[in-house]
């Protein structure tokens, strides 16, 4: 599992790839929300219908360890172009950072013609890639590309004393050691004698520590690894600015691809059916979610996660209004 | 008398050892059976090397996706290949009939 992530990169950039044609990066765009009757409404349905809780802990991951983007396919500047673009964004929304050279990556972001194959392969080989499932149904379903740029989330379970367990079933198990009273032959009743102890087998079982308090137990999910594959030939018509920007809100943060536009300007609106004019950079909006996604109480439940993001969110663009 | 028969009960669950079932081998395994059940392919011999390379074990629905592309897994485990062309993969003879002065036939089967 170690070395997972270096051979899951050369898997990577051995995928035949074409550049993409790259242009003048673009500014974050300043966008207004004006025009929308309500906006809390708005933020908070934005907020319902993109975050997405993690399967193991219920909670909203986020990035705990520093970002290390790596990006493949592309011709050298437009390479450095995404990654540093990715490390901007991060960096501008509160996310940490890896700063270091030769560090080892944890967002792939991959530019390949063939990304149905190269998830494929990926559900072979890396199957932890394609993020937290119970069987092979469920891995085919996450390993279908439908978007033009898709992301795929690995996350961890961290405990309340810093136990980092990544979601994955298929866990062996935990053996738990008891010491059970035995019951003895004859006389009037049970009696206890010396105890045996006992071993268990409890399959898919994993220990966490919490708390045991209802506001928050203890327990947060981060990401573990984030992949983001994208098909150049279906990204002719957008700027590399606009691309680097996308792929950035996905690398940090678990999102719900949007099949409908959203009332809120966002970039998620890029490649939603119906969206006559998406932005094409990150919007305030964009910015204020990401955020407040890295503000957020990282132990709280999600209904409390979403609650603060909101309220974050309400917060921000109320005042650049 | 009822709480032994509890007791009883719940010590016959605890002890139950869980029932390790051994993955199934295949020198060429086609992913067909159980989606989530593991099947696994002997060590292979690594290309210019005298040494045999790792057992590779996958799901059957893992194995069935491979073949579904025209794939394989490489000897040394660790990459995906094109697959050999039916014929040259997984074929096992054996000379059947005859003796030691009248020979036999060799018949081959793919595994």
């Amino acid at each position: 599992m170690k070395h997972c992530h270096r051979i899951f990169v050369l898997l990577l950039l051995a995928a035949d790839v074409p550049a993409l044609a790259q242009e003048t990066p673009k500014p974050t765009e300043s966008v207004t929300v004006t025009g929308i009757k309500d906006v809390d409404q708005a933020v908070t349905k934005f907020v319902g219908s993109m975050t997405v809780p993690t399967r193991v802990a219920d909670k909203l991951a986020r990035w705990k360890q520093g970002i290390c983007p790596l990006t493949a396919g592309l011709r050298p500047e437009a390479v450095k172009f995404v990654t540093k673009r990715v490390r901007d964004v991060a960096a501008q929304v509160g996310a940490p950072v890896n700063d270091r050279e030769n560090c080892k990556p944890n967002i792939e972001i991959i530019f390949t013609t063939t990304p149905q194959a190269l998830m494929d392969n990926v559900q072979v080989m890396y199957p932890f890639v394609l993020g937290y499932h119970d069987n092979s149904a469920q891995a085919a379903q996450l390993a279908k590309v439908i978007w033009p740029i898709q992301s795929w989330y690995s996350t961890a379970t961290d405990d309340l004393r810093g136990n980092v367990l990544v979601d994955m079933a298929r866990r062996k198990g935990m053996p738990m050691t008891l010491d059970m009273p035995v019951a003895s032959a004859g006389g009037g009743g049970m009696q206890v004698m010396a105890s045996p102890t006992v071993t268990m087998s409890i399959p898919d079982a994993q220990v966490v520590n919490v708390t045991g308090s209802r506001l928050g137990d203890g327990v947060s999910s981060d990401f573990h690894h984030v992949a983001v594959v994208a098909e150049p030939a279906k990204l002719l018509d957008y700027e590399i600015g606009t691309l680097a920007d996308y792929i950035a809100f996905l690398a940090l943060a678990q999102t719900v691809q949007p099949d409908q536009c959203q009332e809120l300007p966002t970039i998620l609106n890029l490649f939603a059916p119906g969206c006559t004019a998406p932005p094409k950079a990150l919007t305030n909006v964009d910015l204020a979610y990401l955020r407040a996604v890295y503000k957020m109480t990282a132990t709280t439940t999600v209904r409390g996660q979403r609650g603060e993001i909101i309220y974050q969110m309400d917060k921000s663009l109320s005042a650049n209004q | 008398m009822r709480k032994s028969l509890v007791f009883a009960a719940v010590m016959g669950f605890l002890t139950l050892p869980a029932l390790a079932q051994s993955p199934a081998v295949s020198r060429h395994p086609d992913g067909t059976g159980d989606p989530d059940a593991t099947t696994c392919r002997p060590p292979q011999p690594l290309p210019a090397s005298h040494f045999s390379g790792p057992q590779v074990c996958k799901l059957n629905s893992q194995w069935a996706l491979l073949r579904k592309n025209g794939e394989d897994i490489s000897a040394d485990g660790k990459s995906i290949i094109p697959e050999a062309k039916s014929g040259s993969v997984g074929m096992h003879c054996n000379m059947v009939g005859g003796g030691a002065s009248t020979g036999g036939q060799m018949v081959c089967q793919t595994q």
